[in-house]
C-alpha cells in the first residue's frame, strides 16, 4: 500500500505531471470548480448547476446520451473508413469482409449500426422530454428550433448511413427517397406544377442528389460525402450552438 | 455533498444549485458507460443487418425501409408522392420548429405537468403516438407486396386482389376538404371564445391548420380503407 | 450642418422607425450588408443552384437502347422479366409489349405474380393489371411502355428513351 502512494506521488508530483495536471482530486468548494472551468472538455458544463437539473428522473439523461452516441458513431465510423470504398463494384464486398475477414470488423459494424438506431430513439425521447417539461418556452424558444434541425439531420444521417452497404436496403432506400425529391412540387419533374419550371429527368432536384439520372457511382459517392463529412460537420456546428445556448439562456431549464 | 443549506423557515430559497462536479459529471459519466456496455453487448449478440447485393431489376418483398421510415412509407401508400414524401415530411418539421412560437402558455416552463397546458400536451402526444402507430403497422402489420396482415395472420402471397380505387367526384371532394377546414377553423372559435382570444388569430390558425391538417391525413386513410376512395380531390394538376 | 443633420435623424426616426433614415452611417451598413450578402448568394448558388457544381454535365449510364433477343426467346402468352433491363417482355398472340418494371409511384421494381395476372409492387402495395394500367395502391399512373422494335438482324430492340402510348404494340 506504502509502495503504491509512493509511487502515486513519484508520477504526480513533479514538472511534468503539473504541466498537465493543475490541480489534484481534493475535495474542497474550490476544486470542485476548477475542476470543471479548467478542463476543456468538462467546461461545457458550469461549475454549479441547479439541483434538479442532475437529476434523471427530470432530465431521462436523453440529450447526454444522443450527445455521447453521436461521439461513439464518429469513432466507430472513422474506423470503418479505413475499410469501406464507396464504389459500386467493392462496397458490399468490403461489408461482407468487415462482416467476416476485418478483424473486429463485425463488432464495429454492428455497434455503429446499432449505435444509430438508438441515437434515432434517444433523440427523439429527448424530444418528447423537453416539450413534455415546456423547456422550449421563452427564452428557450430558439434552441428549439436547432433541435429540431439537429433531429432531421439525424434522420438524414441515418438514411445516408444505411445505403452505403450498397445492398438490397441500400438501393432501394436511395431509389425510393430520391424519387420522392423527384415528386417536389416544381423542383421535381414528376411534381405538381413541374413544368412551370421546365424540370427533366436530366435537370430537377433529384438529378443533383444523384449526380445522374439513374441510381449509379456518383450516387453512392455522394451519400458517402454527405455521410461522412459534411452532414456530421453541419450537426456539430449545430451541436455547439445547441449546447453553447443552453448555458447563455440561463441552464438547464426549471421552475421559475 | 450537498454544500447548499436547505434550512425550514427562510422563505425564499433561491440558491438551490449544487456543484457540477462531481453530483452531474458523475452521472453522465456512469451513463456512457451503461450505455457502451448495453451496445457493445447487444452488437456482440445481434448482428446489424445486410442484405443481399443490390439488385436493380427486383427489390425485397416486402421492401421495408428501416423501422424509424416505416412511419413514412406507410403514409405513402395513402397520399401521392409530392404530399407524403415531401409536404407532409415538412409540415411536420415546420410546425415541430412553430411550437415554441405559438405556444404562448406562460406556464409549464420546466416542470412536469399537465393540468396546465392540457390542449399543448395533448396534441403533442397525439401526434407522437400518431407516428409510431403508423411505424407499428408498417413494421409489424404488412406482408409481402404491401398488403395488411393482423399480428395473428400469416403472411402469404395469396391474399385477395384488393378492389379497384375510384376518386371522389370533383366537386364533392373540394366541398367536403373546404367544409373540413373552414368547419375546423370556425367551430372551435366559436364554441370556446377564450381559447382563441387568447391565442390570436394567427396563432389560432396555425395551430388548428396543422393539427386539421393530422387529423385529416387519418380520415384520408380511413377513407382510403373502407371505401377505396384514391383522391379526394382530383385534377389533371395535382391530387390529394 | 451636423445638427441639422442630427435632428433630421431623430425626427425621422420617431416618425417612421430606422429604415426610412438614411444617414451616411445607415447607407455604409446596409450596402455593406448587400455586398456581403451578393456575394455570398453568389457563391452558394453557383454551388447549391441550379446547374451548379452538384449538377454533372456528363453522364456514363447505360444505352437506353438494346437488342432483347429474338421473338421467339420468349413464350407465347408470357410475361417475361428481364432484371438487368429493368423491363418485362409481354408476348401475347402475335404482339409484343416492353413495359417498364420501374413502379410508377415511387420506381420499386414491380413483380408478375402469375396466378392473379396482375403486376405488384413490394414497396407499397401499388397494382397494374396485365396491360400495365394501375387499378389499386398509389400508383398515379401505368407503367411505362417502351418502344419496341424489329430490327435488320431480326431481333428485338426496345428504346426505353421513347414511351410510347400504351394501346401500342409490336405484331411480329
Amino acid at each position: 500500500m506504502k509502495l503504491i502512494s509512493d509511487l502515486i506521488k513519484k508520477i504526480t508530483d513533479n514538472e511534468i505531471w503539473k504541466s498537465v495536471f493543475r490541480h489534484g482530486y481534493a475535495d474542497t468548494p474550490r476544486n470542485r470548480v476548477l475542476q470543471i472551468i479548467s478542463n476543456i472538455w468538462l467546461h461545457i458544463h458550469p461549475p454549479k448547476v441547479r439541483k434538479h437539473g442532475t437529476k434523471i428522473r427530470f432530465t431521462w439523461c436523453m440529450g447526454g446520451i444522443t450527445f455521447f452516441l453521436f461521439l461513439f458513431e464518429t469513432i466507430t465510423g472513422i474506423l470503418l473508413m479505413f475499410y469501406y470504398v464507396p464504389d459500386v463494384n467493392r462496397a458490399y464486398a468490403d461489408m461482407v469482409d468487415l462482416m467476416y475477414v476485418v478483424p473486429f470488423g463485425r463488432f464495429l459494424r454492428n455497434s455503429h449500426r446499432w449505435g444509430a438506431h438508438a441515437m434515432v430513439i434517444t433523440v427523439s425521447v429527448h424530444m418528447l422530454r423537453v416539450f413534455l417539461t415546456g423547456s422550449y418556452k421563452p427564452p428557450r424558444q430558439f434552441n428549439w428550433v436547432i433541435g429540431v434541425t439537429l433531429l432531421v439531420l439525424t434522420l438524414l444521417l441515418s438514411f445516408t448511413g444505411y445505403l452505403l452497404p450498397w445492398d438490397q436496403l441500400g438501393y432501394w432506400a436511395i431509389t425510393v427517397g430520391t424519387n420522392m425529391a423527384r415528386a417536389t412540387p416544381l423542383l421535381g419533374h414528376e411534381g405538381p406544377f413541374a413544368y412551370i419550371l421546365g424540370m427533366r429527368a436530366d435537370n430537377d432536384i433529384r438529378f443533383a442528389l444523384l449526380g445522374g439520372t439513374t441510381i449509379g457511382a456518383p450516387a453512392l459517392l455522394r451519400a458517402y460525402v454527405w455521410h461522412c463529412i459534411a452532414i456530421p460537420v453541419i450537426a456539430s456546428a449545430l451541436m455547439m450552438m445547441h449546447f453553447w445556448r443552453i448555458r447563455k439562456d440561463g441552464g438547464i431549464s426549471g421552475p421559475l | 455533498m450537498e454544500v447548499s443549506e436547505e434550512k425550514k423557515g427562510l422563505v425564499e430559497f433561491k440558491d438551490d444549485k449544487v456543484f457540477t462536479w462531481p453530483t452531474l459529471v458523475a452521472k453522465e459519466f456512469l451513463a456512457a458507460i451503461l450505455v457502451t456496455v448495453g451496445l457493445l453487448f447487444y452488437s456482440y449478440v445481434v448482428d446489424a443487418p445486410l442484405r443481399e447485393l443490390s439488385n436493380p431489376g427486383q427489390a425485397e418483398n416486402p421492401a421495408k425501409a428501416p423501422w424509424y421510415f416505416l412511419g413514412l412509407q406507410e403514409a405513402l401508400v395513402y397520399f401521392d408522392p409530392w404530399f407524403a414524401g415531401v409536404v407532409l415530411p415538412t409540415l411536420i418539421i415546420v410546425g415541430l420548429i412553430l411550437i415554441p412560437y405559438l405556444d404562448n402558455n406562460p406556464k409549464g416552463n420546466g416542470y412536469y405537468t399537465f393540468k396546465e397546458r392540457k390542449f399543448a400536451v395533448t396534441v403533442f402526444a397525439l401526434g407522437y403516438i400518431y407516428w409510431y402507430v403508423l411505424i407499428y403497422i408498417g413494421t409489424a402489420l404488412r406482408g409481402p407486396f404491401w398488403a395488411f396482415f393482423w399480428p395473428w395472420e400469416k403472411w402469404t402471397h395469396d391474399f385477395p386482389t384488393p378492389p379497384p380505387l375510384h376518386n371522389m367526384p370533383l366537386p364533392l371532394g373540394i366541398v367536403l376538404m373546404m367544409g373540413f377546414y373552414f368547419g375546423g377553423l370556425v367551430l372551435p372559435a366559436m364554441m370556446n371564445r377564450d381559447f382563441f382570444n387568447k391565442m390570436g388569430i394567427v396563432r389560432y390558425v396555425l395551430i388548428m391548420g396543422l393539427l386539421l391538417t393530422m387529423i385529416g391525413t387519418v380520415i384520408k386513410m380511413v377513407l382510403r380503407l373502407s371505401f377505396s376512395i384514391k383522391y379526394i380531390i382530383a385534377t389533371p394538376w395535382i391530387n390529394i | 450642418m451636423e445638427t441639422k443633420d442630427k435632428n433630421k435623424c431623430s425626427t425621422s426616426e420617431k416618425e417612421g422607425g430606422i429604415w426610412f433614415t438614411v444617414s451616411r452611417r445607415n447607407f455604409l451598413t446596409l450596402a455593406g450588408w448587400a455586398m456581403f450578402l451578393a456575394t455570398l448568394g453568389a457563391y452558394v448558388s453557383q454551388i447549391l443552384g441550379y446547374k451548379g457544381f452538384f449538377y454533372p454535365k456528363v453522364l456514363f449510364e447505360p444505352s437506353p437502347r438494346f437488342a432483347v433477343g429474338n421473338p421467339n426467346a420468349f413464350p407465347e402468352n408470357s410475361v417475361t422479366t428481364l432484371k438487368a433491363r429493368k423491363i418485362f417482355v409481354v408476348h401475347d398472340g402475335n404482339s409484343f409489349k416492353a413495359i417498364s418494371v420501374v413502379c410508377q409511384h415511387l420506381g420499386c421494381a414491380v413483380e408478375f405474380s402469375k396466378e392473379k395476372n396482375i403486376f405488384e409492387c413490394p414497396c407499397h402495395g401499388s397494382k397494374y393489371y396485365r396491360n400495365g394500367v394501375n387499378f389499386a395502391g398509389p400508383a398515379p399512373r401505368p407503367l411505362n411502355h417502351f418502344e419496341i422494335v424489329l430490327d435488320d438482324a431480326g431481333k428485338l430492340v426496345v428504346d426505353t428513351s421513347k414511351i410510347v402510348p400504351l394501346e401500342t404494340e409490336l405484331i411480329v
